[in-house]
């Protein structure tokens, strides 16, 4: 995986676009903090350019709107434009399919940073 | 309220279990799933009860809670256990996954293994509780949630993004054009299907699809009997959205027995009696439940002691004689809506040990709680 860039995307830093977007609620330097983790961590999707980052189940890092519920977030997702090689990233919920995968989540695992009912509740979409 | 129960603790690091005539499923928390005669284990851990009339009773009893002479009144409640090498020694046949399964099912002698690459079928032998060395059958290859196996091998998978798909896989065979359909397109990751009532919940709330009656197995079935079988499992059901009585769709719903269940996002629980007809609204019993609004609620299911819901950190157990928790943020649980002897069954792993409670199945003066499924009457 090539990494030129990492842009900090405004759509998912304008509380008023919740309905629409995942918010970050970290900073910006966090975000990137993670992305670092992850990339150098290589906690990425099999076959797709895709990296996973979490600080934990204690350390929330974003919002989103559940139906009509705000919903704390823990993990983040990062993808790239294939041809840029530029990378940017967002807070995602698992209970909207958005699912790190088996090897990921296995070193999370490992790492202590979710425990195996996280784990679980992850792979069923219930996190 | 404290429904009486035996309880069966087996020491181990698991993700997952399962239990399905005569043979306990168990998945490990390095991906290896393993099946063991129920039977053995029950001798074993039962074997530690002093009292010889009492040991045949429970034995009995938990293995088909049909047999009740166990008299739950007269008798302390009863833990018994298992540590993990003995587990070990009443190993039957182990195979190894890939990863956490998202989900598993055994039915008509099929073992499914939902996961991240999709649903895999394995044979399954009960005569000797083993999983047949034949590799797997793919008969879903794209994120399956939840897997729920019907009659005649017809299955429901929630498929996340994609909605819940219908599959009617035939020995080892799929057509992808003709045995494949989308039921609902709303996304789900959790469904549920017993009898001729599937309960789809998605992100959209619960949807119910009522199929038709598939035809009985004459003793010798003709080329007639497989057209009409073919015919009805192809049928198209009915499905609509599930209502309260002021039309709001309910947010999640689930079966116990004929019955249907579901809670609205005001906190309240709906019990309904009949199924059998698409157009039914729901209006029978209603309860609030103030957690349910305080709470996130992650999922429910009924067996014969009422039924279970999941709360992000609690798992408890709600009935007309109240509530009692069960566990706190269990890594997984199971009940056994359909099967005659493990109704009373409640699985719960934890971190460091599988709990089998056997609840007690005294449903006395004919009257069925509102919550749970009717011994008399499973589907």
């Amino acid at each position: 995986m090539i990494f030129k860039a990492y842009k900090v995307k405004n759509d998912h830093r304008q509380p008023s676009l919740i309905n629409k977007k995942s918010q970050w609620t970290v900073s910006e330097w966090d975000e990137l903090n993670l992305f670092i983790i992850a990339y150098n961590e290589d906690w990425t999707s099999p076959n797709k350019p895709q990296l996973w980052s979490t600080n934990g189940r204690e350390n929330k890092i974003g919002e989103c709107m559940d139906g009509k519920s705000l919903t704390d977030l823990y993990i983040a997702k990062y993808i790239t434009d294939s041809n840029h090689h530029e990378w940017h990233g967002y807070p995602v919920s698992p209970r909207q399919y958005d699912i790190p995968p088996e090897k990921v989540l296995s070193l999370w695992l490992e790492r202590g940073l979710i425990d195996k009912t996280d784990k679980s509740r992850i792979r069923g979409g219930k996190f | 309220m404290n429904t009486s129960s035996i309880s069966l603790s087996i020491e181990g690091d698991f993700v997952d279990s399962f239990i399905y005539s005569g043979t306990l499923f168990i998945v490990h928390a390095n991906s290896q799933l393993s099946t063991y005669s129920w039977g053995r284990i029950l001798k074993y851990a039962i074997d530690q009860i002093p009292n010889t009339t009492l040991r045949r009773q429970i034995n009995s009893f938990m293995f088909d809670c049909r047999n009740f002479p166990f008299d739950f009144n007269n008798n302390d409640p009863i833990s018994i256990a298992i540590d993990s090498e003995t587990l070990e020694e009443m190993e039957f046949s182990t195979i190894y996954l890939d990863g956490w399964p998202s989900d598993i099912n055994v039915y008509g002698n099929y073992l499914y293994i939902c996961s991240e690459d999709g649903v895999d079928e394995y044979d399954f032998d009960r005569k000797t509780n083993t999983i047949t060395a034949n590799p797997p059958f793919k008969i879903w290859d794209q994120y399956a949630f939840m897997i729920a196996p019907n009659d005649s091998h017809r299955l429901a998978i929630a498929a996340g993004e994609i909605g819940v798909i219908t599959a009617f896989p035939k020995k080892r065979s799929i057509d992808y054009s003709k045995d494949l359909s989308i039921l609902i397109e709303q996304p789900s990751s959790d469904c549920e299907w017993i009898g001729n009532n599937l309960v789809s919940n998605t992100s959209e709330g619960a949807y119910l699809s009522v199929f038709p009656s598939l035809p009985k197995t004459p003793q010798n079935p003709d080329q007639e009997y497989w057209n009409l079988l073919n015919q009805a499992k192809r049928s198209e059901p009915k499905t609509h959205p599930l209502e309260n009585e002021n039309h709001i769709n309910l947010k999640y719903a689930w079966m116990a027995g004929e019955k249907l269940l579901g809670i609205n996002r005001q906190g309240k629980i709906y019990t309904h009696i009949e199924t059998s007809s698409p157009d039914s609204q729901i209006q029978h019993k209603e309860r609030y439940i103030s957690r349910l609004t305080q709470e996130r609620f992650l999922a429910a299911r009924a067996g014969s002691f009422g039924t279970v819901i999941e709360y992000e950190n609690e798992l408890v157990i709600y009935n007309e004689s109240g509530e009692q928790s069960v566990a706190k943020r269990p890594v997984n649980w199971r009940v056994f809506p359909r099967s005659k002897n493990y109704i009373n069954h409640l699985h719960v792993v934890e971190n460091d040990l599988l709990k089998i409670y056997a609840f007690d199945v005294n449903q006395s003066n004919h009257h069925v709680d509102y919550y749970a499924i009717d011994i008399n009457n499973i589907i």
